[in-house]
């Protein structure tokens, strides 16, 4: 389902992504390791062009992401019409939540379905009240961001990617900005929607979610994959030395 | 002290209340409508775009608005070609004059504001509209510029109350408005102090409507920054 290949992305003279390539098929749910500076958060921004990669090619259902190169060197999506549909099919989950402030709960889930989806009114709505409801922020609809907990905040940030009903769900590192004991309840809900057959990509720092949630785990270190694997084999017998050295950090 | 004369003469003051008025709202609609691109080109990335906007508000800014009005008004007169044009319609009238230079006047300033807020806007709000396929576009309508003229709602009642204030420069120019209504009282009667009191007391009441106003508007608009 979605293709990358040969990925790379430089900051300059840094390169801190060294040629990354994955093939995820519908229903994964890949957990995506590394210590923090790693490349993982960098390399998922890259597949949705929030970031534009340096080299490589991105596409989904067989659709590659048209490319030409920029001033820098980097490959920036030249078909402006054509990267905005394929956003809205790999809906992105941010550490930092990224509500729209200014905007309710539900308006924060409709306005990209009436926008970039162009859906009608009343099926941005319905939309908008089944997915809240999937994450249980029905009471909440009227609310601020700014009034929410930021558990509650992830959890609308999580309807509002599932109402774009995108083939793939994009997770960057969803639980690091909340308090310890606010993890959990997003944790539940990310770990739904894995049950569910959804396909994810979830970068994370939470090895009990790559371990028991993940069908596949890939761990980046200083820019490439150097594990990649079923969760009951890398975590078991993991080939690298630098996951092995990781996880027992880790335990 | 003698407030009397203040009484007897209450239809020129409301006529000079009206005229304040009238200049303060014009110039306002006209100033807000002009600093919007005035904000997005200073706000911008591009050269040719930013700089002359940066140009305009520096001028604006950094000269006093009596001085502007006196250009508009008495310099612009001296140029024959003006004279001659259809534009001297407009700028042998000290009305359309007083209103050309508050218009531009709170332009910068209301564009510095909003340069400001367009600025502030938190740049994941940005990067999560780009991620969920919003064009440049509906970035702006929904979410650039809702979030920001929220935000410059408070400055904004502030640069409201100080173009009523600056208003009275059009008393300077030979218009009668509160400021003038004053100033003919004053010279009629000699009679300073209740002249001036009388039209301050105005000026007191006209602020106090706009702070309740502003009030409302925040009240309204920034609930979303309540907790």
């Amino acid at each position: 389902m979605l293709k990358i290949d040969n990925l790379h992305k430089s900051f300059g003279f840094l390169e801190v992504i060294k040629g990354v390539s994955i093939d995820a098929a519908k229903g994964d749910v890949i957990s995506i390791l590394g210590r923090s500076g790693s490349g993982k958060s960098t390399f998922l921004r890259c597949i949705n062009f929030l970031e534009t990669p340096t080299q490589g090619t991105i596409s989904l259902n067989g659709e590659a992401i048209t490319v030409t190169p920029n001033k820098k060197g980097d490959s920036v999506a030249s078909d402006k019409a054509q990267i905005r549909r394929l956003r809205t099919k790999m809906a992105m989950v941010f550490q930092r939540f990224n509500l729209w402030s200014h905007m309710t709960v539900l308006e924060n889930v409709t306005i990209a379905l009436k926008t970039a989806l162009k859906l009608p009114k009343k099926e941005a709505l319905e939309r908008a009240e089944k997915y809240l409801a999937q994450v249980d922020m029905t009471d909440r609809l009227d609310y601020y961001p700014g009034q929410l907990s930021g558990g509650q905040m992830q959890r609308v940030a999580i309807a509002r990617a599932l109402a774009m009903e995108p083939d793939i769900l994009l997770f960057d590192e969803p639980t690091s900005a909340l308090d310890p004991e606010l993890v959990e309840e997003v944790l539940n809900v990310i770990k739904e929607l894995a049950e569910q057959g959804r396909t994810m990509l979830v970068v994370t720092h939470e090895m009990a979610f790559a371990r028991d949630v993940s069908n596949r785990v890939i761990f980046f270190d200083d820019g490439v994959i150097v594990e990649d694997g079923p969760p009951q084999e890398v975590f078991t017998n993991p080939k690298s030395p630098q996951f092995k050295q990781f996880i027992s950090k880790e335990y | 002290m003698d407030f009397s004369i203040v009484l007897d003469n209450l239809p020129l003051l409301f006529k000079g209340l009206g005229l304040t008025l009238q200049l303060l709202i014009i110039s306002l609609v006209l100033g807000f409508i002009l600093s919007i691109p005035l904000a997005i080109m200073a706000a911008s990335k591009l050269k040719w775009a930013r700089i002359p906007a940066k140009i305009f508000i520096y001028v604006f800014r950094g000269t006093p608005l009596l001085i502007q009005i006196f250009i508009i008004y008495y310099g612009f007169s001296q140029f024959e070609w003006l004279r001659e044009s259809p534009l001297w319609i407009i700028f042998k009238e000290a009305y359309w004059c007083a209103i050309i230079a508050f218009a531009l006047n709170t332009a910068a300033y209301t564009a510095e504001i909003f340069r400001g807020a367009f600025l502030q806007t938190p740049k994941g709000e940005i990067e999560a509209a780009v991620a969920y396929g919003m064009s440049r576009w509906d970035q702006y309508r929904h979410i650039i510029f809702p979030s920001a003229f929220r935000r410059s709602i408070p400055m904004y009642g502030n640069e409201v109350i100080f173009m009523l204030h600056a208003t009275v420069l059009a008393g300077v120019i030979t218009l009668v408005d509160l400021f003038g209504a004053a100033k003919i009282l004053n010279s009629r009667y000699y009679a300073p102090f209740e002249s001036f009191i009388s039209v301050g007391l105005f000026y007191l009441t006209i602020t106090f409507t706009i702070v309740f106003i502003f009030k409302l508007l925040e009240g309204h608009f920034l609930k979303h920054l309540k907790r």
